[in-house]
């Protein structure tokens, strides 16, 4: 079982004779759900009777009612919006439809120059999400074009960076957030939402750091 | 021998009413307390004096130690206890070393019918004594030191000013006078320099708001300056003192407000509110005040994400954990089990932990610490020295905080209450985890 897409290993394996599979990240509920569907689908199990406990599904619900009231916003260019969905970028985590399960709002940003497609937030989805399916995605030329966006934008209290304390999210008042905060399993979920909700309802930003 | 007795009087994380009475008495440099009782009540000074506080004068290289015990015992005493006692408390407030003495005594002495609170009563000294209730069968060290800084309220010179002589002093005064605050029922608990920031750092935020912080009672000085408490306008009542605030203000004509601890930055921004309001003072925050709220929170950014969503095991006083969990929660930290150093009393806080324990016996916090796994596990502690000397949290990053810290002493600027302290505790915590 891979945990990533491995050019060396995958082929190794095949050329062994060894079975192989690189299930999807087990990350949020359905994530984890899938990744045990994966595992028992390739040692010929049909049921599987794992899920979220009762006590786990509850809280979830808890976690997903607050998580509506908040957005979270990715600054990306249109080709790397299936990134989201998990990629070695991401540390394979799946980030949007994690966000996606606990209720939380997504918003992209997306830098307007000629190659950019206006429509591309429709040309997300694939695997991850119904065909269709769209995502609202906001365009910007400058930083401070990107900066009046987000400080516009209420609901918005995440914004994805991989970099510590990037001073350009915190000085908009927004809280940065990456793939190191998100867990893997059923615990691991509510682990996740829990602080991604913690970063929403944190207001220390906006108080003290906005400029 | 030693299992048997464990097991049948365990070990509860608790600390003893006397000790109460012997902080207050620490706090109060020319105070000494007078227990009619043996001399085991002696060691428990140790858990203070040399030992949390550095600077304590409660024992002195020539005797004169500020407290002193009748050595009496259970046996039978011998004709009017009554009278060796007074002879006692007498040669005590007569002896010029101290300002005020308190009176007190161990529950058998109580339950043989011993009358502390007409003894203290009938000294005619040049002094002020007064009783403190001998309540240590029932009574944590928390009660023993309100009801301490409750009894030094008693022994105040009476000097009551009526709230329409208050108004006439202000009106005489005009709007520039700085209106007048004293801090009752501060848990003065060593005489080192985390207190002294803590104090300094209240003083000025005040002074910024407008207001004069006439007194902290106590803050480790005499019993005179104490005194000083009844001429302030405002009481501001903190938790550990609430009796002590309540009759201060009744006697002085004081405006009286019951807040927590100024601790963390919403949480001191939100107690200067308070204080302000109390002083007629209505509006938003000074500017002045804003922008030191805001310079702290500049120096913190950086550690922020160091400690987010970090799990805290807390182990320490009731009133500490309260201004405690909302400072936590600021910084996206989780108080995820805390233990709670006195008898159960009620928590002013919405930020309850999964696992809260008051008085817990050693085992009790072991197996909830077991119980303890995955992603409640705390990462850091915080919490008073028996957390340490108890096992309570082992392999656990720890920041020693509230009493008593055997193990961290403040001998500069160190505070935990105000803008400051909230910069300086972020900055343990950080060191702690780092460590």
């Amino acid at each position: 079982m891979l945990s990533e897409p491995d050019t060396v290993l995958g082929p190794a394996f095949t050329k062994a004779g060894m079975k192989w599979i690189l299930p999807p990240a087990p990350y949020g509920f359905a994530g984890t759900d899938a990744w045990l569907a994966t595992i028992a689908g390739a040692l010929g199990r049909r049921k599987i009777t794992v899920g979220p406990s009762t006590a786990q599904k509850e809280a979830a619900r808890e976690l997903w009612r607050r998580a509506r009231c908040y957005a979270a916003g990715f600054v990306l260019a249109a080709e790397e919006i299936s990134l989201l969905s998990g990629s070695a970028a991401l540390k394979m985590v799946p980030v949007l439809p994690v966000l996606e399960e606990a209720g939380f709002k997504v918003r992209l940003f997306i830098m307007r120059d000629r190659s950019s497609n206006p429509d591309c937030g429709a040309s997300y989805g694939g695997k991850a999400l119904p065909p269709g399916r769209r995502l609202p995605v906001r365009f910007f030329k400058t930083p401070e074009e990107l900066r009046t966006l987000w400080r516009a934008d209420r609901a918005l209290r995440l914004v994805y960076s991989d970099i510590r304390a990037d001073s350009r999210v915190v000085s908009a008042g927004k809280n940065p957030f990456s793939a190191s905060l998100f867990e893997p399993g059923y615990a691991g979920a509510l682990e996740t939402w829990r602080r991604l909700l913690e970063l929403c309802e944190s207001d220390f930003n906006e108080r003290y750091l906005a400029s | 021998m030693s299992v048997i007795l464990h097991r049948k009087f365990k070990k509860a994380f608790n600390l003893p009413y006397q000790l109460g009475i012997y902080l207050a008495a620490n706090a109060v440099s020319d105070s000494c307390v007078v227990v009619d009782g043996p001399n085991c009540v002696m060691p428990k000074i140790d858990f203070l004096a040399g030992n949390h506080d550095l600077n304590s004068t409660l024992l002195s290289p020539c005797g004169s130690h500020r407290v002193i015990c009748t050595m009496t015992g259970p046996l039978p005493q011998g004709n009017n206890p009554e009278k060796k006692f007074s002879a006692l408390l007498n040669s005590v407030a007569g002896s010029g070393n101290f300002a005020v003495i308190m009176a007190t005594g161990l529950p058998f002495l109580k339950l043989a019918g011993m009358d502390y609170e007409g003894l203290s009563a009938g000294i005619k000294g040049c002094v002020p004594v007064v009783d403190v209730p001998a309540r240590s069968f029932e009574a944590d060290w928390l009660e023993g030191y309100a009801l301490s800084l409750d009894a030094l309220v008693r022994a105040l010179p009476t000097r009551k000013v009526s709230s329409k002589q208050f108004r006439r002093i202000r009106r005489s005064g005009g709007k520039s006078r700085k209106r007048s605050v004293a801090l009752v029922g501060y848990l003065m608990d060593r005489n080192e320099r985390d207190h002294a920031a803590n104090i300094g750092e209240i003083s000025r935020l005040l002074e910024l708001c407008g207001l004069e912080l006439v007194c902290v009672f106590p803050s480790g000085g005499s019993f005179n300056g104490l005194s000083r408490a009844l001429e302030a306008e405002v009481v501001v009542s903190l938790p550990y003192g609430r009796r002590a605030a309540a009759r201060l203000a009744a006697q002085s004509g004081a405006a009286l407000v019951e807040t927590g601890l100024p601790m963390g930055l919403q949480g001191t921004a939100r107690w200067l509110k308070a204080v302000c309001r109390a002083a007629g003072i209505e509006g938003e925050l000074p500017l002045a005040i804003k922008i030191r709220e805001k310079q702290a929170a500049k120096a913190m950014a950086p550690v922020l994400e160091a400690l987010a969503h970090r799990n805290i095991g807390y182990a320490g006083d009731p009133y500490l954990f309260a201004a405690f969990s909302a400072y936590a929660a600021e910084l996206c930290m989780r108080v995820t089990a805390a233990f709670i150093d006195s008898f159960a009393r009620p928590l002013d806080t919405l930020l309850l932990p999964g696992e809260l324990l008051f008085s817990p016996d050693t085992e009790e916090v072991a197996a909830v610490i077991r119980g303890l796994v995955g992603y409640s596990k705390p990462d850091l502690a915080v919490g008073n020295s028996f957390a340490v000397t108890e096992g309570m949290f082992v392999d656990l990053p720890f920041t020693e905080l509230g009493f008593p810290s055997y193990g961290h002493h403040c001998l500069s600027d160190e505070p935990f209450l105000g803008f400051e302290g909230a910069l300086t505790l972020a900055g343990r915590l950080l060191n702690c985890l780092r460590s």
